[in-house]
């Protein structure tokens, strides 16, 4: 895919999950996006944006609903919506490959 | 592979590629644009390739605005699944999608298909909050109702330590201890009117004069630097709730405006007569379309965010720093105006204001009438026996019980003890001298007071009824309204509430009229039997069956004055209760109602002079000229409705 394999710094990936508020889909959603981070591995960062806090970044990525993941990959930028439970599915649309094996971390 | 530009300018230019190959493409077109649920395809990249109408209106945006965008790739685990749209400005829509793959131009891409439910969500949000409310109450009673218990034994003892106590430094210690109870007494009693299980008095109201003699309590309350305005309607309806808490209510909200405003501000109060509809209480849980009488408290305060506002009816929620708030204060407004059959909303915008709007019902004519208050006793003296009447004292809780008899006796009354319903029973069969009954509501064994209470009234006619009770619970207090004709001591009571309450019930008149004995098992018609017997000015009892008239005749011994029997009862025949009557009271009147005009009958009564045969159907009108025509009268001078007629037909029809 894409991302190079390796630690390299350059290769980190930055999931970015935008939610509205603390409703039990913002819930679900958040704990979904950790276990993608844990799918990842090491080199994954997550942030978390509310678009009720600061509808200001939603506006300027262009996020029109929620749970939206963006993975702004400069190359190719991605963004899921909907229910982001089956983290296998998530990472192939986002185009991410999942670490190989437990030890890698 | 990531070239968007391609299918969003085909989109662009109205020639969409089929969605699917083959199919007529226009009445594909055709039914893309009609449909009532969103329709959106995007591409491997999440961008808008092709939205409909429905999507757009859901999305608030123009159709062209949306193609193109990175929606992103819509995933639904099972069926569908909720998003949730943020519209320009700020709105936000629930939508469930549903998810299939497509292909887009000979390209695989994603279709899904939107629908608002924003209504069916607010709907069911507002269930789940009044379920979630409703579980806090049931909690909240139950915690309430133990600790009241308990506070009547410590009350009442630190009472009595009081009394016989000479010690000065004791006696101050004694009365901060009775002063921390009192204010634990508070705490559940304001418990007990958010889990609306507090007993209320509800009486004919005129909100525009409560309000009204409330402006100098605002005003203090408030303090100077809020204005208050005070908007009456006109021609306000009268509603039926407790003066008192409504009251409350109102300081309440007072307090919080004062609170959110600390540099100063405005509050309005307003009152109006208000209609609300079908369409209205569709969309509140637990509302009934009709005519409310509405009292507004706005603030120019700074206002609660919208996950605020779905919490302040809690108890105990509070956002007020250091124990300034207790989170109690709209709880007793939410208990109080739901057990009043009403309907309360909070409406906030942040850093504008706050508004409540209360909504009570309409009192109705009828009800409003009935309800009269008692006057007020002074409260300077306490009132003690005269002639140590008797009282039956019937508690299971050992300490309260002992608690509520040495009250009594140390007032001078006779005491008897009963720890529950057969026991009390059989002391009010073999003691015709007592003359109050004092009992707890919650008793074991299946009967509970207010059973015993008309088993009382059976054994016993006159006898007087005191129940009391930690909460009253559904059969006491139906909607959380006493029972008419039921008197309520509220646990903990004092020594001095016990003592006025007793007294006042002991004095009170029983009114002389004479009392009619309506004998039959169709309810319907005893109502009205009983509806034109009130009229006339009797006093009328019912019963259901042999058995029960029976039992009655005994209980009132001489104060009956006739009897109305319908000869077809469902456990003896309605003759064979004469000849019962006729053993205690030999000229008692009696009409004998039968369906056919039976002349075996008539013959086997005709030495009776006191029996006259009524045959069915009959108006009741005539059935009050047979009484006239056996003697009996109405009591001289009373041309009032009796006092308390034991069970009118208004309340059967409530039951
Ligand atoms: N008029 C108002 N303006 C802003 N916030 C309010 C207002 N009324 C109530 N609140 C919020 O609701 C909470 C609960 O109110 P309440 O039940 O009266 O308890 P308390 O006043 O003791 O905190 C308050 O702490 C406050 O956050
Ligand atoms: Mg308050």
């Amino acid at each position: 895919m894409s991302n190079p394999e390796g630690d390299s710094p350059a290769s980190e990936i930055l999931l970015r999950l935008y939610i509205a508020g603390s409703s039990a889909t913002s819930r679900r959603a958040e704990s979904s996006l950790l276990d993608l981070q844990r799918a990842v591995g090491p080199k994954c960062r997550v942030e978390i944006v509310d678009v009720l806090a600061s509808p200001e970044l939603a506006e300027r990525a262009g996020v029109l609903a929620t749970p939206t993941l963006s993975y702004d990959n400069p190359d190719r930028p991605r963004r899921v919506i909907g229910d982001l439970s089956d983290a296998k599915r998530v990472l192939e649309f986002l185009g991410i490959e999942a670490k190989e094996k437990p030890h890698d971390l | 592979m990531n070239s968007n530009s391609d299918p969003s300018s085909a989109a662009a230019d109205g020639a969409p590629p089929p969605l699917a190959g083959g199919g007529d493409q226009a009445e594909i077109r055709f039914l893309v644009e009609k449909n009532a649920d969103g329709i959106i395809v995007v591409d491997e990249d999440g961008i808008v390739l092709l939205a409909n109408p429905a999507t757009a209106q859901i999305f608030g945006r123009p159709p062209a605005s949306l193609i193109g965008s990175p929606v992103g790739i819509p995933l639904v685990a099972g069926e569908t699944t909720e998003i949730v749209i943020h519209r320009p400005g700020g709105d936000q829509v629930n939508a469930e999608i549903r998810v299939v793959d497509a292909n887009w131009g000979g390209r695989p891409a994603r279709l899904a298909s939107l629908r608002d439910i924003s209504a069916r969500k607010a709907v069911e949000e507002r269930l789940r909050h009044a379920a979630k409310m409703e579980a806090v109450g049931r909690l909240t009673a139950g915690i309430a109702h133990d600790f009241n218990n308990l506070l009547t034994v410590v009350l009442g003892n630190l009472e009595h330590a009081r009394r016989l106590n000479q010690d000065a430094t004791l006696q101050t210690l004694l009365g901060n201890a009775t002063r921390g109870a009192a204010r634990a007494a508070e705490l559940t009693e304001r418990l007990l009117s958010f889990a609306r299980r507090k007993p209320l008095e509800p009486k004919a109201l005129d909100v525009n004069a409560l309000v009204s003699t409330m402006s100098d309590l605002l005003r203090r309350t408030l303090g100077e630097r809020v204005t208050i305005r005070v908007g009456l309607g006109a021609d306000v309806w009268q509603v039926e709730a407790d003066p008192a808490e409504l009251e409350a209510a109102i300081v309440n909200l007072a307090v919080n405006a004062r609170d959110a405003m600390p540099a100063g501000g405005e509050v309005t109060i307003e009152t109006a007569n208000v209609e609300l509809d079908a369409a209205y209480a569709s969309r509140e849980a637990e509302v009934r379309p009709g005519p409310y009488v509405l009292i507004s408290v706005a603030d120019t305060g700074i206002g609660m965010s919208r996950e605020a506002l779905g919490q302040v009816f809690e108890p105990f929620f509070t956002t007020k720093a250091d124990g300034r708030g207790t989170g109690l204060g709209l709880s007793q407004v939410y208990g109080f105006v739901k057990q009043s059959g009403g309907h309360v909303k909070l409406y906030s915008e942040p850093g504008i204001g706050t508004t409540a709007k209360i909504y009570l019902p309409k009192a109705d004519a009828q009800g409003a009438a009935a309800q009269q208050s008692a006057p007020p006793t002074s409260d300077s003296q306490i009132p003690v026996s005269r002639s140590g009447e008797t009282i039956l004292v019937v508690e299971d809780d050992e300490d309260v019980r002992k608690y509520a008899a040495s009250c009594l006796r140390q007032l001078n009354y006779a005491v008897l003890e009963a720890a529950d319903v057969p026991s009390a029973i059989r002391i009010l069969e073999s003691n015709s001298e007592i003359r109050l009954l004092f009992s707890d509501f919650g008793l074991p064994g299946g009967m509970d007071g207010r059973d015993l209470a008309n088993r009382a009234r059976q054994i016993r006619d006159g006898v007087k009824v005191l129940i009391t009770t930690a909460y009253p619970g559904g059969a006491l207090v139906r909607e959380g309204r006493l029972d008419r004709g039921v008197e309520l001591l509220a646990k903990p009571f004092t020594f001095a509430s016990l003592a006025r309450r007793v007294r006042d019930l002991l004095d009170r008149q029983e009114p002389s009229s004479p009392r009619v004995l309506v004998v039959d098992d169709e309810a319907l018609l005893r109502m009205v039997l009983i509806d034109s017997l009130v009229e006339e000015g009797f006093v009328a009892e019912e019963a259901a069956n042999f058995e029960e008239a029976a039992c009655k005749t005994r209980g009132f011994g001489d104060r009956l004055a006739a009897a109305i029997i319908d000869i077809g009862l469902p456990d003896r025949p309605g003759d064979e209760l004469v000849s019962e009557i006729r053993a205690l009271r030999p000229d008692l009147p009696i009409i004998l109602a039968t369906g056919y005009a039976d002349e075996d009958l008539r013959r086997r009564f005709a030495a009776d002079a006191q029996v006259e045969i009524l045959a069915k159907p009959f108006d009741p009108r005539s059935l009050v000229a047979k009484l006239r025509a056996l003697g009996v009268r109405k009591a001289a001078g009373s041309s009032d409705p009796p006092l308390s007629t034991p069970r009118s037909a208004r309340q059967e029809e409530g039951a």
